[in-house]
Formats: C-alpha cells, structure tokens, sequence
C-alpha cells in the first residue's frame, strides 16, 4: 500500500491526526462527476449509508468525505464506494431532500469527530505541556497539548484548529465568537 | 571598441580597423601586445625592451576560423593560416571580453560583411577606477556615506507633518532641559548665600517655592514631551523601516537567478532582517538622539558663551582632541562593524545549510565537522566582536579622559575668580553643571556615531540590493503574446553562467506545437541550462530563442511565464493548504477547477484521505508528504496553470511501481496538446517522446526517435545500455 506512507518525515513525538482508514482506491478517479442530488437517495442501514441512485444503481456501503472540511463542511463531498473508489461528488448537502439529508449528517457526525471549541474554562501549564479544560458542542472535557506552536494551526483567519496528544482535533471556529475570557486564555498561549 | 593607441614607432601605412590591445607576452608573461587588424592584414604589434615592432602579419585573403578560445583566468586568439593554427595573441580573463568581440569581427569581416565595432560600456568607475559590477553603473565603492543617508532621509518624505513636530517637540525639550541647571543660580546667590542684595527670611523662602514649582514644572512637561516624541518616533521609524522591508522583499523577488548565483542566501536573508532591523534601531532611536544631542550642544555653547566667554574658551580646550579621537575612531569601526556583518551572515548561511541538510550530515556522521565548521564561523564573530568592543572601550575612556581636564580647568579657574569676587558661587556652579552637560554630547555623540555607522553600512548594504538591475530588463518594445501557439527555435544558442565559459554552444533545434521533446545527456550535458534559458531565467549570450517566431526577449515575460509551466524535480510546495499549492499560478481559481487538476495529476485520492482533505496545510517544503505525492500535486498545479509550452523536469529518484505508473498517467494526460520538452531519466518518456535530442558537454550530437537512435547506435544508444545495467544492478540490490 505505497499511498499510505505519507508521514515518515513526521517527528515520532509530535502526534498526528491518524489518517482515516479508508482503503486505496482500487482505480484511480479521474474523472469529474457530479451527482444529481435529485436523483439521488440516502439511507442509513445500521451504521451504513447506502445510496441508490436514479433507482438503477445501488451501492451499500458508501463513505462521505469532505474535500474542504475546514471551510466547506457541508458541501464539496466525496462519495466513496466500499472499494474506496469514487463514486462522484456532492456539490452541496443543502440540495437533498431532508430524509437524504440527515443521513448524510449522521455519517459525517461518525466521521468527523472534532468538538467545536465553545469556551475555555481553563488552561493550566504542567511542565512542557498544556492542560486545557474546554466546553465543545459534544459537552465538557478535557485535554493536553505539546509544543504549541506545531499543534495549533491557524486553518483560516480567526479559525484555529487544536491537536492535543492523542492526535484528537479541536475546532475553534472564530476566534471573534469567543468570549473574551477564553479568548484572553488562548491568545495568551498561541 | 576604443581604439587603442598604437605605441610610438609603429608604422602600418593602411587605415587601421580594429585595434586591441592584449596584455601577455607570447611567452605568458605580463606585457603589452596589439592586434590590429587593417583592410587587408592581420598585425601583431609587440613591444620588447621599449622597441615597438611589427612581430607577426599575415594577409587577410589567407586567414580564416579567428576563434576566441577561453582558458582558466584568460585565454587565445586563434586563426587557421594555410590550413596551420596560428595565435595572435595571448590575454588575461580582463581583455577576454574584447576579444570574444574582435574574434566575431574578423569573422564578419573575413565573410564580406560589414560591421563595426561596438561601443564599449564603462566597465570601470569613471571616478575611482574600480571595476563595476555588469549592468550597472552605480559604484559600490565610491558612493559617499552621506549619500546613503540623503535617500534614507527621502524614505521620511510621506511622514513629513509627524516628523516636524517631531522636530518642534525635540527642540522645546532640549530647551527646556537647558532651564533646569540655570535654578541653581537663584537658589545659591539669593537664597542660600546670598551675595546681591540681601533678602528677608520669608522673602527666601518663599523665591525657593517658586524656584522649585518653577524647576518641576519644566521637568513635568519635558518628560511628557519625551513621551510623545517616543510615540511619534515609532510611528515613523517603524513606518519608515516597514516601507523599506517591503521595497526590499519586493526587489528580491524580482532580481535575476544570476544575483543569487552570486550570494548565500543566508546573507541575502540577514538583509532582510539584520540591516533593516538595525536601520530601525537608528530610524526610532539613534537619529533622533543625535539630533537632541546636536541642540543640546549648540544650546549650551551659546548659554556659556553669554555668561563668561573668556571661561568658556577653556571648555573648548579638549574639543579638538575629542573631534580627532571620534574620526578616527569612526574610520576604524566602521570596517570592524563590516566585518562583523559579513562574519554574522557567513554564520547563519552555515546554520541554515546544515539545518536544511541535516539528515545528510547525519547519515554520513559529519556531525563533528560541522561542529567544526559552526565553531570556526563562531569563533572568527567571536574575534571581531572582541576587537570591536575593545577598540570602543579604548575610546571611550580616552575620550572621557580628555573631558575630565577640560571640565576640572574650568573648575579651578571659575574658583579663583569666585576668591577673587569677580564671579558669584551661583555662577561657577552653574557653570560647571553646564560644563558637563557640555561634554555629554560630545561623548554621547561618539557612541551615537557608532551606532549611525553601524545603520548607514547596513543603509548601503540595503541600497545595494536595491541598486542591482532587477531581472531581465524589459524590453522596451516587449511584443505582448497572449496566445502562445507552441512552436519553439533554438538557433544556435550558446550561453554560460559565466559568459566566456559556454554550458550550451551553438545548440540549434525546432521543436512543433504540441511535439514533445526528450532531451538526453548525462548531467552537467546541459540539459537544465536550456530549460532555464527556455524561462528566461537567463539572457542568451549568442543565437536566439524563438517562440512562434518572436525572439523570447522581445516577448512580454508575464505572458512568456503564464504560457509557460515547469514541472520541476524537485516539487517546491509553500506552507499553505493543498488547495492553495494546486491554484499556485492561478490564485482565482474554483474549487471544481482544483478538484478537477487534482484529478488529471492523480492526485485527488490521496487528497481526500487526508483528515483536512484539500485544505491540510503543507509544513515547510511540503513536509508531510511523499516524493510521490509531491511530484503528483506538482503535476496538478501544472495542470491548472494549463501552460502552452510544458517543461517537465523528470525526477531522477526511483518511486515504487505503482506511484511510477500513476505519475506516468498523470503526465501523459497532461503533456496531450501542449508542446512539451522532458528532461528525461524514464525510459517510458523516452519511449513516448516524438523526438530526442542528445545533448552531451553542451553541444547536440544526436536528434531523432527513440527507435531512429536505438538503431543507429551512437550517444543515446550507449546512454540507454548504462542506464538498463544501473537498473538491472538496482533490481538485484532489491
């Protein structure tokens, strides 16, 4: 699997977000396609999305990918078979009827776990590391970070993405949106 | 071509049409011979023992070839007489340049063409005599200080309104503080001990009141004074050195490859930050202080000057000694702080080599020498910051010295005529409190003379960045291309990074629209050298680089480079996101368009399984990623540029098969209708390319089909069996 050698310039201490397990494609796409969000239909079986498309074709274990998750959550995904080939690409959620909708958010709900940053309750420095208590959109935790500079990325003005140890991400969707007291304890940091 | 005078004696009795004078002996040693070249002979004047004669001639009808051979450090002038090689001349690397020209004269003239000698540029500065650098006139070595300080002046310009004030707040500041030493005077003859007319107690006491409301208030709005100034002054310093910076990045970005050729980059780099930096600390700090100084100076003197002229002469005694000290001093420091820069530059281009490379140190464990190497670096900064401190230190206190003896005559003169009751006690100490004043800016003015020297060598050295041509310089009749067809000339193209040491010569080939061109040869044949001409990165020396029939240096650059796409060997991507690599040359560019290059690179599936997919940010040089995936976004962004001519330096580093066989989709999609040269390592763009030109030692010695040569058995053929045995050992390696 040469695709999958990506990281051996990567320092061993500093922790990446493990690269989602989806299998190499087994052709390469090349070709640009659209999927018609009309003709398309979402369904969740289990844990599994599948998609039937114009009532012809069916595939039973599809992945949703996002090209742009930083910036572009809901649109620009990619529909993957259960090879890991392309199947094609949905321009915009927004464009689904609602059933197909939220199926496709439950998928990327299981995918994407990264916890919104809402307010930071506290950080504490612990030696080299930081220790951060945080309220997300998935409840209250906590969590440590290292080598600060490396592990907060500035993804887009004012949006900052945090990895701690473990490889886990956290968003901070706009630096403006926080109150300033977390606002104070973060920018004292970074 | 001036023409040099012939010496005294010589007679050719014809019209003389060329004339150069050679400064080496047949024999190699130093010493003056001319070429002269008349309608129909070819002299050679030599001068031995003061006798000027005639040493060599020869009939023009039976001369042919002149050739202008280069040598290390000089070279020959060479014609073929009755079939025999004859040298005319021998010459230094100095004179090489006009003979390359006198050779290219004889020939045109041996043909029956007419020309004419060229006007030669002012290689030497007309008032030093130095040479100057190529492309520019503006001399290094005799531009005066002051000059540098002139244009940094004109930097202030835009802020002028703050800079006045500026100017009006320093001046009622200084003033001000000149206020405080003169209360002494009241406060010692009319309430301490009074020596005029006598006052009452309370009459005392209350003048101390308001000698001391007086002497805080001064204090109260010279310190708020100083704040503001502060204020302002950062304002207009860092402006200034922000407009500075900036002029200068921008300059570097638009100098010619030929400037950084010449330099480290570490030295390139601590100009952007050192010089600037330390132009700063003069622009915020130093120049306003030397102006304060300067007042104060001016103030005081007048001040002394009213109250006891006869005394202040005596305050005049150490200033000569002061004033020479300082000179020479500054003539002294100024090539230590010089030296001092280039040792720090010397340092960081060796920290940021070996940082880059240190995997390579490491692997060939010279973790020692480059210790060694460091240390060295460090150790020379070492010495010149010893010997710059030490020279300062001597200075410094010989300086203090001589102002102590001015300041201690004053002190028993003013006393004796306190005895003698011709001067108050409020007098003599006011007095001697402004005779040390005095002396602060004198001495505070040496230090500040340092730290200007220091900021005007890093003034100069930035304005000499600025002052070298920026690239290429356009040509004033630049043809705009928007539409670039794709057929590309080489007629007869020599070039060298060093002009009179040709990489390519007479290179002379015609590529088709969308044909796609191999070029062949082991390295140093000069393979990239012609890519790089082909970007003119670099000016031709000789022939001409046509596109759809335009000389490429009449063609407008932008729409030279936007036409033109390079897939380099190694993949140089900018910290940033993926998406922002692909849409390198197109900034604007959509997010269908990225996805869609994406995918004509074979690059959109390893893309998307990336947690960020198209906006995972690339750590430095694309760390993060593979050599693969590297080369594959590379093809991706060449893709989205959509070039018309492609040049695709193929990496020589061995992939896995399958990376191997997905980059070769990706570039076969991409090279379809674009007329493409590959510099070719891969025997499958071997195969596809419609023609190959074989370059070895910068000359073409085979052109044609990879089957036309295979069967014809010469260079490439010989290549190819090196290249299938290095393959065929690697396999068994594996």
């Amino acid at each position: 699997m040469p695709h999958f050698h990506h990281h051996h310039h990567q320092r061993s201490d500093v922790p990446r977000q493990s690269a989602p397990s989806l299998p190499p494609p087994t052709r390469p796409s090349t070709e640009y396609i659209l999927l018609e969000p009309a003709a398309l239909e979402l369904r969740r079986e289990g844990e599994r999305l599948q998609i039937r498309q114009g009532g012809e074709r069916e595939w039973r274990e599809v992945t949703l990918v996002r090209l742009f998750p930083l910036t572009e959550p809901d649109r620009w995904l990619a529909v993957l078979d259960a090879e890991g080939n392309e199947v094609g690409i949905l321009r915009d959620l927004a464009k689904l009827s609602k059933d197909d909708r939220g199926a496709a958010r439950d998928e990327l709900d299981r995918r994407y776990l990264v916890p919104r940053i809402q307010r930071i309750l506290a950080c504490r420095a612990r030696f080299d590391l930081l220790e951060w208590t945080v309220e997300t959109d998935r409840g209250e935790t906590k969590f440590l970070t290292r080598h600060l500079r490396e592990q907060v990325k500035e993804v887009a003005p004012e949006r900052l993405s945090l990895i701690d140890v473990e490889g886990n991400r956290y968003d901070v969707p706009s630096l403006d949106a926080l109150d300033p007291e977390s606002r104070r304890l973060l920018e004292q940091r970074v | 071509m001036p023409d040099t005078s012939l010496p005294d004696g010589v007679k050719i009795g014809e019209p003389v049409r060329l004339c150069v004078e050679a400064d080496l002996l047949p024999d190699g040693t130093f010493g003056a011979q001319w070429l002269v070249v008349t309608p129909s002979r070819v002299l050679v004047v030599s001068q031995q023992d003061g006798q000027a004669g005639v040493r060599l001639e020869l009939p023009l009808s039976a001369v042919a070839e002149p050739k202008a051979h280069t040598f290390v450090g000089g070279g020959a002038l060479e014609v073929s007489h009755d079939g025999t090689l004859v040298e005319l001349v021998r010459y230094t690397a100095s004179r090489a340049p006009r003979f390359a020209t006198a050779a290219k004269l004889m020939e045109s003239w041996l043909k029956g063409e007419e020309a004419e000698p060229p006007e030669e540029e002012g290689r030497l500065c007309p008032r030093c005599g130095l040479p100057l650098e190529k492309g520019t006139q503006v001399c290094a070595f005799c531009t005066p200080k002051r000059r540098a300080l002139m244009r940094l002046l004109r930097y202030l310009l835009p802020y002028w309104p703050r800079a006045v004030l500026l100017a009006l707040m320093t001046i009622v500041g200084t003033g001000l503080g000149l206020l405080l030493p003169y209360l002494q005077k009241p406060t010692l003859d009319y309430v301490l001990v009074p020596s005029g007319p006598f006052l009452s107690l309370p009459e005392r006491y209350r003048l101390l009141v308001i000698i001391v409301l007086a002497g805080l208030s001064a204090e109260v709005i010279r310190n708020v004074l100083a704040v503001a100034q502060t204020w302002l002054s950062s304002y207009v310093g860092n402006h200034i050195t922000h407009d500075i910076r900036c002029q200068l990045y921008r300059h570097l970005q638009l100098l010619s490859l030929r400037f950084y050729d010449k330099r480290e980059l570490g030295t390139v780099i601590s100009r952007v930050n050192q010089d600037t930096g330390s132009l700063q600390t003069f622009l915020v700090w130093a120049s306003q202080d030397l102006v304060r100084q300067l007042l104060l100076l001016v103030g005081i003197s007048v001040v002394v000057f009213t109250m006891n002229w006869r005394l202040a002469l005596f305050l005049l005694v150490p200033a000569p000694l002061v004033t020479v000290a300082s000179r020479l001093f500054w003539r002294r420091i100024r090539y230590q702080f010089h030296r001092m820069f280039h040792r720090w530059g010397l340092l960081n281009s060796v920290l940021s080599e070996t940082l880059n490379g240190l995997r390579v140190v490491k692997v060939f464990a010279q973790e020692d020498r480059e210790i060694g190497r460091f240390n060295y670096r460090s150790d020379n900064l070492k010495a010149t910051g010893i010997s710059v401190e030490r020279t300062a230190a001597v200075f410094f206190s010989g300086v203090h010295l001589f102002i102590s003896f001015g300041v201690l005559l004053v002190w028993y003169l003013g006393a004796r005529r306190v005895l003698a009751e011709v001067m108050t006690v409020g007098d003599l100490m006011v007095f001697i409190a402004y005779a040390r004043m005095f002396y602060d800016p004198m001495r505070w003015m040496s230090r500040l003379l340092s730290f200007c020297s220091r900021s005007l060598t890093a003034a100069e050295r930035v304005f000499e960045v600025l002052d070298s041509p920026p690239e290429v310089a356009k040509a004033a009749d630049a043809v705009p291309m928007p539409a670039i067809e794709g057929r590309v000339e080489f007629q007869r193209v020599t070039f060298g990074y060093d002009p009179h040491r040709p990489v390519l010569k007479q290179v002379d080939f015609a590529v088709e629209p969308g044909e796609m061109i191999g070029l062949v040869g082991h390295s140093g044949a000069g393979k990239t050298t012609t890519m790089n001409l082909l970007c003119r990165f670099y000016e031709v020396d000789e022939g001409e680089i046509l596109i759809d029939g335009v000389p490429i240096r009449r063609i407008r650059l932008e729409d030279l480079r936007s036409q033109l796409g390079v897939v380099p060997q190694d993949t140089f991507l900018f910290g940033g996101s993926i998406a922002e690599n692909i849409a390198y040359a197109k900034p604007g560019a959509t997010r269908e368009e990225i996805i869609r290059a994406a995918k004509a690179g074979n690059a959109h599936d390893f893309i998307l399984r990336k947690p960020d997919g198209y906006e995972t940010i690339l750590g430095e040089k694309g760390g993060g990623l593979s050599a693969g995936e590297r080369q594959r976004l590379a093809i991706a962004r060449a893709v989205l540029h959509n070039p018309r001519i492609l040049i695709l330096d193929e990496a020589t580093s061995q992939l896995d098969v399958e990376t191997e066989k997905q980059i070769q989709e990706a570039i076969e999609r991409l090279v379809e209708g674009r007329t493409t040269f590959a510099v070719a390592h891969r025997l499958a763009t071997l195969r596809n390319a419609d023609r190959l030109v074989v370059l070895k030692n910068g000359e073409i010695v085979e052109q044609g089909t990879h089957d036309e040569l295979m069967k014809a058995e010469g260079e490439f053929h010989r290549l190819v069996k090196t290249y299938q045995e290095i393959s065929s050992v690697r396999a068994v390696e594996r």
